[in-house]
Order: structure tokens, then C-alpha cells, then sequence
């Protein structure tokens, strides 16, 4: 909401000489290297800047100045920006009021991304180690000399040696080039930060009812009665988001209860308020769901069309009775009565959650259990309900969509032959060519038949350190990983730091791309084979990105790359054509002095991710939303008038059909109240039409408009001519759908003609709320491996121990059986500042947001503090229950529990008491380092996804 | 009329002054009471009482630096009310209030010739050290009083006269010079106080001297030694308020001093109330002493003729030394012959 | 005539600090300088709230009163803006503010603070509107260009407003309706209360 000044005076003109300016970039970095002087900040001033300085000052907000509209790039929300640019250089930064996620709101993170144009702590030119010390080295040297290497590690080993970890800040294209190009390079060991993020939330939601990704919207929480976070606290990792949450709060009374072990600054705004166990999130969740069926608030007339399996969930909430949940979880009875109650009184009520569910052993168990919670009360496709994960970084969503995972391809396809067929169509490649990239041997078997290479999921990111450590004879596949590329990837953010830190030592190749250094530069004791390429930042190149609420938003370039740093899709570019198969990934896509074009890229990936609906956001529909993005009404995302009418912000997918079908896109998923056409919905039919003589199809449920008034299985070719349908398609269309479904034919026909008979091309199922495919068909409540409630293990143990699990043995039992709560009686936990982001590199390296958090620090309740004599701000040891400890500064306070130590995981830079700054390439240092938390944070993975287990871990404190 | 007797008047000034600077007590106690309310009664209450700091309530801030966590300055508005109705005015009113009084006594009293007139021959009454320590200390009393003074009234008194511009280069001026000069006046008391603390102990007689009122007011002189007791209670009181407005001077100009020196106390800090605190007490000090000096300067320059010279020459007239300082002038005679 | 204020809603503040960096952003603060700050009180506990903080441009200003060199003055808008020209780094204002608001550059020995530097309400000071001169000692002036202060603009759940006070009060006056709860405008009865102040 602008104010708008009522000035009786007229305003003052800026003036409009050429002196009238603000300031040059030259000026700002001189001064701003002159005024910070603080201790944090004293060490090494950058060197002179690689690129020339405008001479002439640059006028503010005069003469020249365009406003280029983008998206920050740091978290989900995507909030909007209007960047002001005069001659190349980012002068000003103003609200964008009329955008319709962000109301022109910013984070501390937001509000200082003009910095980027700015700052001098970057990785400024291609840099390798040699002997231990930092070289400057051309482009050229630098993609052939790490092309040489890759081509023998492949030569020795095999593809599935060099592992190719991207990440959640490239943009769509970037993503999908990315996957791409380790498609080609022939290996499925490429993963990116949703594998530590969200990927619980994914496998276990998908599962549930068909795609893993969050329901509703932001926006959409303005219709909400009440809302539940859990394991997650927006207003510290999306701040932004709390704006709708308040509207809800204040406009509809809407309570805001809050289940997390920490009292966060979300807590602070809640009305309910329950203090966890960590890692007893399913026993909450059971516990309120016993309230629910006991009172009967369950919505019976939704389960019975909609719901699969809720009899096997009621079978083992019943034994969550209030007492069983207070041992677990801590909370008293009242309390988990009162919130299940609110939520039931209050429905459509929305259920929010971040890394506190899913960075778990049972990751997978608590996303369906919350999952089963809003089936239980109805709250599922409903406007104001739904499940609203905040997904982690700005293009999170989208690189997790174009799946730069192990375990699939672009679209959730999978890898199985006829994926892999299915791309290689749309890449106008021929798939025995793209088989022959893969190593030919199996090393898994399934069913008792061997699973080549090219089928069988790669190493997660979680565990690419024992990808390099393992015996080989244990891994599944040809060799270790030899050669590793973190692009856009944080070490810090990964746990077991120490044996990070060895692994990082015994690879053969370290390839670093990225705007900063990272951790990754400094964190080993490597003298060789460590190279540090610069990439541009996401501002300084375009795309599109995906918000968390599925929305696809165009983000123009600010400006040009600054020093030498590349955009990330023309890196990529150069290194696919010195490793061979450069016209491969560019077969149909424009490449201009080595940049492909990214328009052409988003056009090739409409043409092959059907099955999520990233087909109709074509470049110009969504060049189109951006020029107009104050047409888009704040509450339903829906244009109201104007050149978008009718369409919703960001074309939410699933997008159904190609871009000319003009489909608006889905604001929330599985809602019947709209029609398909219009971006209704139901659940999707993934799991087969029949399970244990029960149909799995909806029953008597359907999207408004639908002709079919009951559960139908997904559309392909048969279907349609079954119901007549068939010569709805054009001749055109039915040459491309003969013998395909909806996911595979190109043409798109199946889906429109599903669409226009008001159908779902995905089917009309219902959502099963018992996974048989996962080890825990049921969520159930297992201890974490690192427990001080011995007393609960035997009743509540872990796995067994898996053999193969993405290629590598995985622990369970065998860590969980030993004691050890006496050496480490702490519980240790972990989470997010506003401040930074992920690593941190990026947001330490900006002294906007680094002054305010100069400190690493590990929350101690006063019980704990008194009990190891330690005082406020006095540096602590905290030890990890694998022994690997971290000298922090004490925050004695009671946001944490008695008996918790909580810490944040953007720091890092120091390594065990020893401060790493000296071993930074000059100049490109953050203004702060500190203890990485995650170098204490121990073993622990989830037993469907890999996910890493960061929330839940023993420890111990002693005064440093 | 006798010279002793300006002395009395001097001691009936300081009693006056302390006497006038009593409202600031009152102030200070009526302005904790009056501290203003949110009126409003609203269900935050406790939010706001927290706010003022009057809870127990632990604040934070990423903000870094001296009480960045606290939300409203309490003691602020009472020190604003202090400096701008009390000290500023009164600082002005005592200050022409001395000058007045000492020109009234002038008049009165006028320059107190000496009863023999001169005897033409002088003797050694101070030292070259002595001298030099002594205008030493004077030169850094005149120069931090004066810039002080304009710093203090300035606002009132210069603003109207040149401008806002050039005062503010005055006062730049002024504030620089009081900041670096500042810290030797401790070094100058110190100096003063071991070169002349011998005489300004307490002899016999001293007792009779101001029982007699210095013999202000009576005819003939009172028997006195080197130092009388008025020139004694100014000894002590230069030591005195010089100590006093050194420590209060050094914490404004030090800001983080405390933490240098005290660094194992984390009780002192150099938060805003012990700079507003040091500020209001330097200032009282620095009035009284500024005003004893008026006094001790009047009595030396204009109503007793001869003194100056035993600051300037180091001799006085001998007939000087004999009417006021008898004793003194026996011990010198004494010594003199016992040399011969 | 249009009477600039700052309002913070409690209830809303988050502490995300957003305000700050804008502040910094827009006016290229230097370390160790934050016009504006965060500060939260009862942090940890129920009841823990967070409120945005900077100079609140008080109907009489205590840093102008106490000021040696009356450098301050009050705009048209209400805006209390100072002269760096004039000012001398005494601190005085610093200890007469109830908002902690006045900054200095530093704190050295010999009472060095450099000038003070304060929030301006995004409007500058006395030289000519966004000059350069203006910008570097007082950052921009986005009031001269019709706009508002940025730290409220960029405010994450516009718990801090900035503007025409009468318009500020109208918003806050709807939330507070529709929330059923007291008011709660922080720093009112200090800052724009005639009482506030004495003298």
C-alpha cells in the first residue's frame, strides 16, 4: 500500500545537471572500503576492480535510468523488484508495489540485492591452485585443461566418476540445460539442493496424491480460517510470505499455530505455540489426529470420495493416545487439543512446512503424515486450505521440476527406458546414441534382473562423500567419484564436514563454478587440481524462474556480468563442446558467441514436460505477465481485464497443453471447484486404477465441468477412442498420439482434448494415504540414529541397515544401537537467520546484510549454559555425537528447550577453531566467516530420498 | 576594610552557589515522576513497560553498539530537561550574577591599598617552578573554560550575534580544542597539588583567622601564614572539583575508557546515562570552579593590588608580605638571618 | 499541511531487518553506521515482540533542543533534518534522543565522533535536492521525488509505515479493527505527544 505524499508545497525537481548525481560504483567502493573498518571486516580490501568503472557519475534517478523488472534471487516467494540501471551500472532499487506476491515487501535480503551490481567479494577471473596458491587463468586454459581431465577420468573409470552437482539457483533454462547435459555426458550422478531440502516433501506428497510440490499459495493463504507451521519458520526463511499470513490473521481472525522445538520469530506471532520433541513430528501430528477421530471432526464425505487407505491411519493414531504423546513429543494434552481443535473449527485451514519435517531419517513419514492430517479435515483442493510448502531457494521449485536429480529426468519422468526414449525425442536425439554415452554395465538388480547404469538412480548429493570415501567393491557402480563440479552449491550446507573435508582431498578434480568462491575453495587442505570458475549471477543474465507456489515468473537481466564471470548455460556451452557433445545439447537451440539462447531453451522444454505442465508457458506468455504484473489480482492471482484476462500470475503449473491452448495455468492443485480449463483439478490417478481389490479412482468427486462425473484412470490414446474422443484431435495430432498418453505425445492433443471434454489429463483418482511402494506404508514415528530417549528406541527403532540404497550402503540400526547420549546428552538442532541464505557465501560477501550477523552462534537454554558454566557471548566448543566440533559464541536464551542447542548453518570459513580467511583467493573472502554447523552435524539419512539428517542430532558443550 | 575580608565573601559565594544549584535536585526527582505515560491503556501494557526497559525482559538487536537494544531513552528526556532549564540558564544567570558581585564588591571595597604603602623592598614569594605550574594550569583553566563556556552558551548567547554558520565553525573549533586540552588538566592538578600542598595545610592559627572573618570586617589584619585559609579552602577546592571535573571530563571524552580500564567490570559501562551523568556533573563543577576563579582572579588582579606580581615577578613587595601574610614574612625574615 | 510520522505495528514486526538494509541501500550507509534498527524485546519468550526503530522526527525534537549548535531543524512535512555543516560530533543529541536515532561514524578517543548521521525521512538535507553533494552527506532524497521513505516502502509485512501521518494513522486505524486489539503504535506518545516533551 503506496502512501501518497500530500505535500501542499509542489515537489522539488531532481536536478538534472550531470553533477546532480548520486554516485558512482567506483565512488561507493572506495568509500564504502574506507568506512568499513570494523574488526569483521578488516582484513584484505579487494584489489583493483577487473572491469572499468564508468567514468562519469551516474545521475540517480534522472536522465538514462531505466527500470528493469526481475525477481530476487534468493528465496521461494519470489518477490518482485524494479531495478533502476543508468549506463550499465544498478543505481537504484524500488518497491514494486503492484507485484502481486510481494506488494513491493522486501526481506533484509531482498532489500539489499543491489549490492550484486556492487560488491567487490566475488570470484573475479577463472583461478586454479597450483601448489597451494591461487592463479589467475584464461576461460580457454580453464575448459581444457578440466576438459582433458574429465575426458580421462571417464577414460579410467567410467562417466559415473565425475559427478555433476548443479543447483537451485539457475534459472529454468540453465536447470534444464544442466540436466541435460549429464544426461548427455552419460551419467545419472547429478543432484542439486532440493536432495537436502525438500526431496522428503516431494517423494512423500507426490506419493500421495501426485505431485510433490505445494498445493496452494502464498496468496492464497488469504483465504485461510486458521494455519499450522511446523518445522518451519517463514519469517525469518521467507519473510515475505508472513504478509499474507498476517492478512489472514488479522482480516479473517485466522489462528496461527505453531509446532517447532525452537520459539522462532514466527512463534513470536503465533496463538498457539507447541514446543516439540525434535524429530517427533509424526507423534504430534498423530497426536492431534487422535483428537480429530476421536471427536469425529473428520471430514467423512471427503475421505469417502477422495481418500485412500484413512482406515490403516486411524489404526495407528489410535494408539497416540495424549499420554503416549506427551512422552514422545513433550507437549501436553490440552495444547494438542486446542491446536487440532482450531484447525478443525476453522477450516479451510492450510498446513505450512519446511526443513524441520523433512530433514529427517522419517523424512518421508512426516511429510505424509502432515499430507494425511489435511486429508483427514477435508482441507485438500480447497481455496484457503491445502498443503503451502515454502520451498527453499528462488528457483528451487524449477530445478528440482527439471529434475536436476539422480533419480530422474526433466518432468519427473524417471529413468526408465521409455523416459529416457521420451526425451531423446524431444532432444531430437537418437536414444541408442544417448545409451552409448552411459556406462553399458549394471551394478543393481531389480526383480532379479540387472539394471543398467543409465536405469539406476546416481549418488544424491547428500552422500557424494561416500561416493569418494566408500570401498568401490560397496558402491554401485563402476569406480569412485574421482572428479567433482559443485555449480552453485555450498559445502557448508551438507553434514559430516570433517569427512567432507576428506573427501574433498582425496578426489582427483575440483571444478568450482559459482559467483563467490564458497566454502568449497577453502575448506580442504588441497595444493592442486582445485579450479574456480566465476559465474554470473542470476542478475546479471535472464530466464525463467519458479516460485514456490508453482508460478513461472521472467526475470530480466540487471546488468552485464561483472569481472569475467559467465552466465551459467554459456559455461555449460563450453564445456559440453570441449567434452564432445556440444551440438547435442543444442541441437534446436540458437548458440550466439557461445551463449545459447534462452528463449529457445524454454521452447524445447514446452515441448517435453508434460506431465507437470510446463508446456504453455511459453516465453512470450510469460515476457507478457511480466509487463503486466499489476493486472493480476493480489488474492486469486487471477488477471483481472488487461492483456493476461483470466490467466493466473505466473501461469501456476500444471499448464496444460501447448501455449496457443491459452491455459491459465493452476493457482491450486486438485481443486474441483473450478473447471480444469480454468485451472481446476483433482487428484491424480499415479498409482493404478485398483489396489488389494479396491478402486483407487475418485468416487463421485470430478472437477466442475468434467463430462466424466466419477474417478477415471490417466488419458492416453486408448482412452480416448474409448470414449469417442478420438476425432476430437486434428489430423496432425493424432499422427503424434497414436499409441502415447498424455505425458508423451507431443502434440499436446490428448491433453487438449481431455481438457475440453473438462477432464484431467492426469486422471481423476483419490489420494492414498497409505504408500505401499515406501518402507513405512503407514507414517510411523522412528527414533532419530542419534537419540538421548534411549528409553524410546525399543519401541520406536530405526531401519535396518540397506545395502544399496542410490548406489551406496546406508546405516540405520547399526549407529542407532550404541548409547550415545552419556557423551553427548545435548540435542542438536539446526535452522535458518534472515540475514543469509543457504551457505551464506553470497549473503556474507554483502556488507548490508553481513553487519548484522558477525557472529557465528549456538543457542543454549540458561539450564544448559549454568550446567556447563558457560555465559552469554563467552566462545564455546559445540561437539558433534561423531566427534567433529565447532567453536561458536554462546547465545544463552530460551528460545531453545532445555536439554537443545540450536545453531545456524549459513557460516562458514572456519573449520575447527581455525579461521580458513587467509586461504581465499584475494579479494574474494566474505566480509564474515564462523563455524559451519553443519561440520558437526552427523549421519543420518532418510530411507526413501537420502535426505541428510540436520534437525536432530546429539552434542555436547564445554567453555573454548 | 581588609583584604581578609574578600575572602569571607568568596566562601559566602560558594555557599550560595551550592544553595542555587539545590532546584536541580528537585528537578531531577520531579522529572522521575513526571516521566511521560503512553496514556492510553491498551493490552500491550507490558509490551510497553518492556520497551522503557522496566522489565526484566531480555532485548537484542543485530544492530551493534553501545544500548542499540534499548527501545526509549529514559533518562534522555530528563537529561534534555536539565541542560536546557537548568544548567544552560542558570549557568548564565550565576555566572553575570559573580561578575556583578564582584564588581559590586569593587565598588564597595575597591582596590585595597596597602596600609604602609610600599616599602620598595621585595621578597620571594614564589618560585620559578611554582610560577610555571601554576600558569600552566591557569592557561588550560582559561582555555577549557572559555571554549567550554561558548560551548555550554553559545547557543543563546553567540547564535543571535554571528549566526548559526560561523559558530559552527566556532564551536568546531571550541570542541576540538576543549577535547585535546582537556586531558593534560588532570596532569596540571596533579603538578599543583604536590608543589603547594605543604603550604596549604592546616596551621595553628588558622582557626582564629576565620573566626575573625579573615578580618574582613574588622580593622587590622589577621595574623596569617604563606597561604591563608581562604587561599587554602581554594587550594582544596581546585584539587577538589579539579579531580571532579577531570574523571566526568574523561568519560565524555574517552568514550570507551571504561571498557580500557575496567574491562573486568562489566557493571560500568559507558552507556548513555553515565555519559549524560558525567555531562551534568561536569558542568556543575566546571560553573563552581569557573566562578572560584572569577573570585580568585578579581581578588589577585583588581581588588588586592601586589598579589599578581608574586605570579608574575615571583617577588612581593615586602610591606604585601607583612600585612597580609605576617607569619610567613616573620619565617622568611627568620630564615634570611640565619643565612646571614 | 501534511505531517510526516513513522509508525511501527508490533504485531506485525517479524524482525527481518528489511527496513535496515533498504536504509542502507538507499543511502549507502557505511558499516558501522544504522540509522534504522531492529530491536525485540522479551526475545525467546511469549510475548516477544520486535520493533523497527529510527529517528521518529518528534514534534520537539529533543536533539534539537539540546543541540550547542542548533543544526536541526523541522521541514514543512514535520521531517527533522540537521546541517552537517554546522553540526560538531558532540553526541549530545545522541544522549537526549529517546530512539537512540543519532549515529556517528565513530567513537574514538578525544570525543571523536565524526558528524552525526541520522535517519532524514528519506528527504535529504539543506543542500539542493539530490545534488550530489546532498546525496553523500545525507543519502538520497526520495521525498523530493515524490516518494516515501524506503525502509517502510520495502517493509516485509508493512508492519512499519511511513508517511502523512494522518493516512498512517487511518491504515493502522483499519488493522487495528479488524484485529480487535488496542492500539498499538509504538513510539507515538514520545514522539508526536506534546507532553512528550517539556520545555
Amino acid at each position: 500500500m503506496k502512501l501518497i505524499r500530500t505535500a501542499t508545497e509542489p515537489v522539488a525537481q531532481p536536478a538534472k545537471e550531470a553533477s546532480g548525481s548520486a554516485i558512482d560504483r567506483r565512488t561507493f567502493l572506495k568509500r564504502s572500503g574506507i568506512t568499513i573498518g570494523g574488526a569483521a571486516a578488516a582484513t584484505a580490501l579487494a584489489p583493483t576492480m577487473m572491469r572499468k568503472a564508468h567514468a562519469a557519475s551516474i545521475p540517480s534517478g534522472g536522465e538514462g535510468t531505466k527500470t528493469v523488472r526481475t525477481v530476487c534471487t534468493h528465496c521461494s516467494v519470489g518477490c518482485g523488484i524494479n531495478a533502476e540501471v543508468n549506463n550499465g551500472v544498478w543505481v537504484g532499487q524500488e518497491p514494486a508495489f503492484d507485484h502481486p506476491f510481494n506488494l513491493g515487501a522486501h526481506c533484509a535480503k531482498g532489500a539489499s540485492v543491489r549490492e550484486h551490481g556492487h560488491g567487490e567479494r566475488r570470484l573475479k577471473y577463472p583461478t586454479k591452485l597450483v601448489g597451494g596458491k591461487w592463479v589467475r587463468i584464461s576461460w580457454e586454459e580453464a575448459i581444457n585443461e578440466i576438459g582433458d581431465q574429465m575426458l580421462q577420468i571417464r577414460e579410467q573409470s567410467s562417466p559415473d566418476s565425475v559427478y555433476w552437482l548443479g543447483s537451485a539457483k539457475f534459472n529454468n533454462e540453465q536447470s534444464y540445460l544442466f540436466r541435460k547435459f549429464y544426461a548427455l555426458w552419460g551419467s545419472n550422478n547429478g543432484d542439486h539442493q532440493a536432495r537436502i531440502c525438500h526431496s522428503t516433501t516431494v517423494a512423500g506428497v507426490a506419493n500421495t496424491w501426485g505431485y510433490g510440490a505445494m498445493t496452494n499459495s502464498y496468496n492464497d493463504i488469504h483465504n485461510s480460517k486458521a494455519m499450522l507451521v511446523i518445522g518451519g519458520n517463514p519469517a525469518e526463511a521467507h519473510p515475505v510470505s508472513l504478509v499474507h499470513l498476517m492478512r489472514a490473521k488479522e482480516r479473517n481472525n485466522a489462528p496461527l499455530i505453531v509446532i517447532d522445538p525452537r520459539f522462532t520469530r514466527t512463534a513470536a506471532h503465533a496463538d498457539l505455540y507447541l514446543k516439540i520433541r525434535p524429530g517427533s513430528d509424526v507423534a504430534i501430528i498423530w497426536g492431534m489426529m487422535w483428537h480429530i477421530f476421536q471427536n469425529g471432526w473428520e471430514d467423512k464425505e471427503f475421505i469417502h470420495q477422495r481418500v485412500w487407505g484413512m482406515d490403516d491411519i486411524k489404526k495407528e493414531v489410535a494408539n497416540w493416545t495424549p499420554d503416549v504423546t506427551y512422552d514422545v513429543t513433550g507437549v501436553r494434552e490440552e495444547l494438542v487439543y486446542q491446536a487440532a481443535k482450531m484447525m478443525a473449527d476453522n477450516r479451510p485451514s492450510t498446513f505450512i512446512w519446511c526443513m524441520g519435517g523433512t530433514q529427517h531419517t522419517i523424512g518421508n513419514n512426516n511429510t505424509r503424515a502432515y499430507c494425511n492430517f489435511q486429508l483427514a479435515l477435508g482441507n485438500m483442493g480447497k481455496s484457503g486450505g491445502g498443503t503451502n510448502i515454502f520451498r527453499g531457494h528462488d528457483n528451487v521449485q524449477g530445478a528440482t521440476d527439471f529434475c536436476i536429480l539422480s533419480h530422474s529426468l526433466p518432468g519427473y519422468y524417471g529413468l526408465s527406458a521409455g523416459s529416457w526414449k521420451h526425451w531423446s525425442r524431444v532432444w531430437d536425439l537418437d536414444y541408442e546414441w544417448v545409451k552409448g554415452r552411459f556406462d553399458p554395465d549394471s551394478y543393481e538388480e531389480s526383480k532379479g534382473k540387472p539394471v543398467p547404469a543409465m536405469n539406476t538412480k546416481g549418488i544424491p548429493v547428500s552422500r557424494w562423500i561416500d561416493g569418494v570415501l566408500e570401498d568401490k567393491a560397496n558402491i554401485a557402480q563402476k569406480d569412485n567419484i574421482r572428479a567433482m563440479v559443485m555449480w552453485g552449491h555450498a559445502p557448508n550446507s551438507q553434514s559430516r564436514g570433517l569427512e567432507q573435508k576428506k573427501a574433498f582431498e582425496k578426489l582427483d578434480l575440483l571444478v568450482v563454478i559459482d559467483p563467490y568462491p564458497t566454502v568449497s575453495a577453502v575448506m580442504h587442505d588441497r595444493t592442486d587440481g582445485v579450479y574456480l570458475l566465476p559465474a554470473a549471477t542470476q542478475f546479471e543474465t535472464y530466464g525463467s524462474v519458479t516460485a514456490s507456489n508453482r508460478s513461472l515468473q521472467w526475470r530480466d537481466k540487471v546488468i552485464d556480468p561483472m569481472f569475467e564471470s559467465l552466465p551459467d548455460h554459456t559455461i555449460m556451452y563450453k564445456l559440453a563442446s570441449k567434452l564432445g557433445f556440444g551440438n547435442e545439447l543444442t541441437k534446436h537451440i540458437k548458440v550466439e558467441n557461445d551463449e545459447p539462447l534462452i528463449e529457445d531453451i524454454t521452447h524445447e522444454f514446452n515441448k517435453g514436460m508434460w506431465t507437470i505442465g510446463y508446456t504453455g508457458q511459453s516465453p512470450e506468455r510469460m515476457k507478457k505477465q511480466q509487463a503486466n504484473w499489476g493486472t493480476f489480482n493480489i488474492t486469486t492471482l487471477k488477471a483481472e481485464g488487461g492483456p493476461c484476462d483470466g490467466e493466473y500470475y505466473g501461469l501456476p503449473w500444471p499448464c496444460w497443453g501447448t501455449p496457443e491452448m491459452g491455459h491459465p495455468g493452476t493457482p491450486n492443485l486438485y481443486d474441483p471447484s473450478k473447471p480444469v480449463a480454468d485451472g481446476g483439478l483433482c487428484f491424480r490417478a499415479r498409482f493404478g486404477v485398483e489396489r488389494n481389490g479396491e478402486s483407487l479412482l475418485a468416487n463421485g468427486s470430478y472437477p466442475v465441468g468434467s463430462e466424466i462425473k466419477d474417478g477415471y484412470p490417466q488419458f492416453d490414446h486408448k482412452l480416448l477412442k474409448q470414449l469417442g474422443w478420438w476425432d476430437d484431435l486434428t489430423d496432425d495430432e493424432k499422427s503424434a498420439a497414436d499409441g502415447k498418453n498424455w505425458k508423451t505425445d507431443l502434440s499436446g492433443g490428448i491433453q487438449r482434448v481431455a481438457i475440453a471434454h473438462g477432464c484431467a489429463p492426469f486422471g481423476n483418482a483419490k489420494a492414498r494415504s497409505v504408500v505401499w511402494t515406501f518402507p513405512d506404508p503407514v507414517p510411523v514415528h522412528r527414533e532419530a540414529l542419534y537419540t538421548n530417549r534411549r528409553d524410546l528406541v525399543e519401541k520406536y527403532p530405526t531401519y535396518e541397515d540397506r545395502k544399496s540404497h542410490y548406489r551406496l550402503p546406508t546405516r540405520y540400526a547399526s549407529i542407532q544401537k550404541t548409547d550415545y547420549s552419556k557423551d553427548y546428552p545435548l540435542i542438536l538442532t539446526s535452522g535458518r537467520l534472515v540475514e543469509y541464505e543457504g551457505g551464506g557465501d553470497e549473503s556474507r560477501a554483502n556488507p548490508w546484510l553481513a553487519e548484522l550477523q558477525q557472529d557465528m552462534f549456538a543457542e543454549i537454554h540458561p539450564a544448559d549454559a549454568n550446567n556447563n558454566g558457560i555465559r552469554d557471548g563467552q566462545m564455546v566448543w559445540v561437539e558433534g555425537a561423531e566427534g567433529a566440533k565447532v567453536k561458536v559464541k554462546a547465545m544463552v536464551t530460551r528460545r531453545v528447550a532445555p536439554g537443545v542447542v540450536f545453531m545456524p548453518f549459513h557460516f562458514g570459513g572456519h573449520l575447527e577453531g581455525v579461521d580458513l580467511r587467509s586461504k581465499y583467493p584475494e579479494g574474494a573472502d566474505p566480509y564474515v566467516l564462523g563455524e559451519s554447523a553443519n561440520t558437526a552435524m552427523t549421519y543420518g539419512y532418510d530411507s526413501v530420498t537420502q535426505m541428510q539428517e540436520t534437525k536432530c542430532s546429539l552434542c555436547r558443550i564445554s567453555v573454548a | 576594610m581588609t583584604n581578609s575580608r574578600t575572602w569571607v565573601l568568596g566562601l559566602w559565594f560558594f555557599v550560595s552557589v551550592v544553595f542555587a544549584m539545590a532546584p536541580l535536585q528537585t528537578t531531577w526527582a520531579e522529572s522521575e515522576q513526571a516521566a511521560p505515560a503512553i496514556n492510553n491503556p491498551n493490552p500491550g501494557a507490558d509490551l510497553w513497560r518492556a520497551v522503557r526497559g522496566h522489565l526484566d525482559s531480555p532485548a537484542v538487536t543485530q544492530v551493534k553498539g553501545h544500548d542499540s537494544a534499548v527501545l526509549v531513552n529514559d533518562e534522555g528526556e530528563r537529561w534534555t530537561l536539565i541542560r536546557v532549564n537548568e544548567l544552560v540558564p542558570k549557568s548564565r544567570d550565576w555566572l553575570l550574577f559573580v561578575i556583578l558581585l564582584l564588581g559590586l564588591v569593587y565598588m564597595i571595597a575597591g582596590p585595597q591599598k596597602l596600609q604602609h604603602g610600599e616599602a620598595g623592598v621585595e621578597v620571594e614569594r614564589h618560585n620559578t617552578t611554582a610560577r610555571f605550574i601554576h600558569w600552566f594550569l591557569a592557561i588550560i583553566f582559561i582555555v577549557l573554560g572559555i571554549t567550554g563556556l561558548i560551548l555550554l552558551l553559545g547557543r543563546v548567547a553567540l547564535i543571535p550575534l554571528i549566526g548559526k554558520e560561523a559558530f559552527g565553525v566556532v564551536a568546531r573549533i571550541c570542541k576540538e580544542v576543549h577535547n585535546f586540552v582537556g586531558p593534560l588538566f588532570p596532569v596540571a592538578i596533579i603538578l599543583v597539588f604536590f608543589n603547594l600542598v605543604r603550604g596549604n595545610l592546616y596551621e595553628r592559627g588558622d582557626i582564629k583567622w576565620i573566626l575573625k572573618g579573615g578580618g574582613f570586617f574588622s580593622e587590622g589584619h589577621v595574623s596569617a601564614g604563606k597561604f591563608n585559609p581562604g587561599e587554602k579552602l581554594l587550594f582544596w577546592l581546585t584539587i577538589f572539583l579539579g579531580i571532579g571535573v577531570s574523571v566526568t571530563g574523561y568519560i565524555l571524552d574517552f568514550p570507551t575508557i571504561a571498557a580500557w580500564i575496567v574491562s573486568a567490570s562489566p557493571d560500568f559501562s559507558q552507556y548513555r546515562h553515565v555519559m549524560e551523568l558525567s555531562h551534568v556533573l561536569h558542568t556543575i563543577i566546571a560553573i563552581v570552579f569557573i566562578a572560584f576563579i572569577l573570585g580568585h582572579i578579581f581578588l589577585a588582579t583588581m581588588l588586592v593590588p601586589g598579589t599578581l606580581q608574586g605570579m608574575t615577578s615571583g617577588k612581593v613587595d615586602a610591606n604585601w608580605a607583612k600585612e597580609h601574610h605576617d607569619r610567613w614574612y616573620a619565617e622568611i625574615r627568620e630564615g634570611e638571618n640565619q643565612k646571614s | 499541511m501534511a505531517r510526516m510520522k513513522f509508525l511501527c505495528d508490533a504485531e506485525r514486526c517479524i524482525e527481518c531487518n528489511a527496513c535496515v538494509t533498504a536504509c542502507k541501500n538507499e543511502h549507502e550507509i557505511p558499516w558501522g553506521v544504522n540509522r534504522r534498527r531492529v530491536v525485540t524485546i522479551n526475545d525467546g519468550e511469549p510475548g516477544e515482540r520486535s520493533i523497527s526503530v529510527a529517528c521518529m522526527h518528534c514534534s520537539e525534537a529533543p536533539c534539537a533542543t539540546v543541540c550547542p549548535v542548533d543544526c536541526f531543524y523541522t521541514t514543512n512535512d514535520g521531517v527533522v533534518l540537521h546541517d552537517k555543516d554546522i553540526c560538531i560530533g558532540c553526541g549530545y543529541c545522541f544522549y537526549a534522543c529517546p530512539f537512540g536515532a543519532p549515529q556517528f561514524p565513530e567513537t574514538g578517543a578525544f570525543g571523536s565522533r565524526g558528524k552525526m548521521d541520522k535517519c532524514t525521512f528519506c528527504a535529504g538535507g539543506p543542500e539542493q535536492a539530490n545534488s550530489s553533494e546532498e546525496f553523500r552527506k545525507y543519502g538520497r532524497n526520495r521525498m523530493a521525488e515524490g516518494k516515501l521513505p524506503l525502509c517502510a516502502e520495502m517493509c516485509a509485512t508493512k508492519a512499519l509505515l511511513g508517511g502523512d501521518g494522518d493516512k498512517v494513522a487511518d491504515i493502522f486505524r483499519e488493522r487495528v479493527m479488524y484485529r480487535g486489539a488496542g492500539a498499538l503504535q509504538w513510539g507515538w506518545g514520545v514522539a508526536y505527544d506534546k507532553q512528550g516533551v517539556k520545555g
